[in-house]
């Protein structure tokens, strides 16, 4: 008898996910999707379009489940396929971000927490400041709990490039946010 | 303050600034998604096969003739089954229907 999805591990979902199986698919969504839609906020553009990129990955995954190891990091190659549509967009998801200060301000992020907005607008900002390989590093290293080397997979980078845009990325947003440069 | 503490800062506004664990409407919206691709995939397939299976009676058609013709009117009573059935199968498994 199968296990439940929930019960299962990755390797046996996208196993069974492969064959065909949407249950086994869905539950992958459901158990990736916060770090992927983080990521693909992380990357820019407004709530609607990040999670419109999200779900397009995703979709994009179920197309190509022929071609993925069972092995590999799930949720680093849905990054990956985010990664790559964000980079390819031409909604401006990445273009001008940086520049265009407002988004920041009128993104509507659901979960409130105990950290004042401005201090999460203030970090929005910065991100938005980085460039674009370095914010990728940073939303996955920093901002989630990828290692280095699943930040390297999902960004199809080497490691010593993803530590040095992570060390880079978080030195530069201590100096946007006002603190010392390391 | 600290390059520590700051470290500690980037890290609790990252984990405080995070979408749902879980949101029901956003994986409606990726299996709905998923849908959609797969009947679009699925119509493009039907779609592809019968026009090849139109192309190979068409180029077969000299061959059939004279031995579809003799049959008369029989086949006209056994073709709407015939239909019925490959219609059948279609809407429950297309590909092994059409291949």
């Amino acid at each position: 008898m199968l296990p439940s999805p929930e019960g299962a591990c990755d390797a046996a979902l996208l196993q069974r996910a492969k064959a065909g199986s949407a249950t086994a698919f869905s539950a992958l969504v459901q158990r990736h999707q916060q770090a992927v839609r983080a990521f693909a906020r992380r990357m820019g553009g407004d709530l609607v379009e990040a999670d419109d990129l999200a779900q397009e990955a995703f979709v994009t995954a179920w197309s190509r489940l022929a071609h993925v190891d069972v092995q590999a990091s799930f949720r680093a190659w849905v990054c990956g396929i985010v990664y790559r549509k964000a980079l390819t967009s031409r909604r401006g998801v990445l273009r001008g971000m940086g520049r265009d200060g407002a988004y920041v301000e009128t993104r509507g992020w659901e979960v409130g927490g105990a950290i004042e907005p401005a201090a999460k607008t203030a970090l929005r900002r910065a991100m938005g400041e980085l460039p674009t390989d370095q914010r990728a590093a940073v939303a996955l290293c920093l901002a989630a709990d990828f290692s280095h080397g699943e930040a390297a997979e999902a960004l199809n980078l080497p490691l010593g490039t993803v530590k040095s845009h992570v060390n880079r990325g978080r030195a530069k947003l201590l100096e946007l946010m006002g603190g010392r440069d390391v | 303050m600290s390059e520590y503490e700051h470290e500690i800062d980037l890290q609790a506004l990252f984990a405080d600034d995070l979408p749902p664990r879980h949101d029901p409407d956003f994986d409606a919206g990726v299996m709905r998604r998923i849908a959609r691709r797969r009947l679009v995939l699925e119509l493009a397939w039907g779609g592809l096969m019968a026009a090849v299976s139109a192309l190979i009676l068409w180029a077969l058609g000299p061959v059939l003739e004279p031995v579809v013709k003799p049959l008369g009117q029989a086949v006209l009573y056994v073709a709407p089954f015939v239909t019925v059935v490959a219609v059948a199968l279609f809407l429950i498994h297309p590909r092994t229907a059409l291949v």
